[in-house]
């Protein structure tokens, strides 16, 4: 049988403008469907696959002393809104990986008087996906 | 300058006319996100993000010295003006978010027992300034 990915391996990598000390990422790859029963389904639901996309979050501690979670270019007087979209790739171990241009639409932070600053980010893809592995 | 996690003593937040003795911060950039899928993406969902702005919430106990909402706002009439106010998010020394925002809400709980704590509730409007170090 196969053998589990577990342990020391993973990797997330976002967009330049995006900066954290990252722990772990989250995936999925959603496949809409439509309903196509009609009325020869024999009483059956009928459905097909449609369109396919990669949503998810990456998730980790901010950082001090360098390029801040979002990056002051595009924080700038005019929103720099080209530079939330670009590759991300998803790394389960060496040779096994997704890469995808997405969108990083949300960045959640929160920061304890204690503790650490937690941060994560939001992302949804935008046209193929890459599966290696 | 080596890259360092934030974490422990050295978080704030402050907001101008809403008071108590905080403790934690939390927040969410937002980039917005559109569907722009189209025949000739190839069976790949299409996106493109929006607009940017910054919410969440601020949270800590009450103090007796001075009220938790502004008293400059609950006049007759209500004074609107007084419930925009000028929100610095501080992750540690030199790393923070400043922005303009709307107070939505103030959540107040009192216990028999216990300490009273107060929540506020902001969501931006205008630029988000991001300064890190």
């Amino acid at each position: 049988m196969g053998t589990t990915i577990q342990g020391n391996g993973g990797d997330c990598t976002l967009p330049n403008a995006f900066v954290a000390k990252l722990s772990v990422w989250s995936a999925d790859i959603n496949v809409s469907i439509a309903d196509v029963t009609a009325f020869d389904s024999a009483g059956y639901l009928e459905n097909r696959p449609c369109i396919v996309d990669i949503t998810g979050s990456a998730a980790g501690t901010a950082q001090s002393g360098g390029a801040g979670p979002v990056s002051v270019a595009t924080l700038a007087a005019t929103f720099a809104v080209a530079n939330v979209k670009g590759i991300i790739t998803l790394t389960a171990a060496t040779g096994k990986a997704y890469s995808f241009t997405a969108v990083v639409y949300n960045i959640n932070m929160g920061r304890p008087e204690n503790g650490k600053m937690d941060i994560s980010f939001n992302f949804a893809s935008t046209g193929p996906i890459d599966q290696t592995w | 300058m080596a890259l360092v996690t934030i974490q422990g003593d050295g978080g704030n937040v402050t907001a101008a006319n809403f008071t108590g003795k905080l403790q934690a911060w939390s927040a969410s950039l937002s980039f917005g996100l559109i569907d722009t899928s189209g025949f000739d993406d190839q069976g790949y969902r299409a996106r493109e993000p929006l607009l940017c702005g910054m919410s969440g919430s601020a949270t800590g106990t009450l103090i007796t010295e001075t009220a938790p909402f502004s008293n400059a706002a609950l006049q007759t009439p209500l004074v609107p003006a007084t419930l925009t106010c000028a929100i610095v998010l501080t992750a540690t020394g030199g790393c923070t978010y400043s922005f303009t925002a709307n107070i939505s809400r103030c959540s107040i709980v009192r216990p028999y027992d216990g300490k009273g704590t107060v929540t506020f509730n902001f969501m931006s409007t205008g630029r988000i300034t991001e300064a890190w170090v």
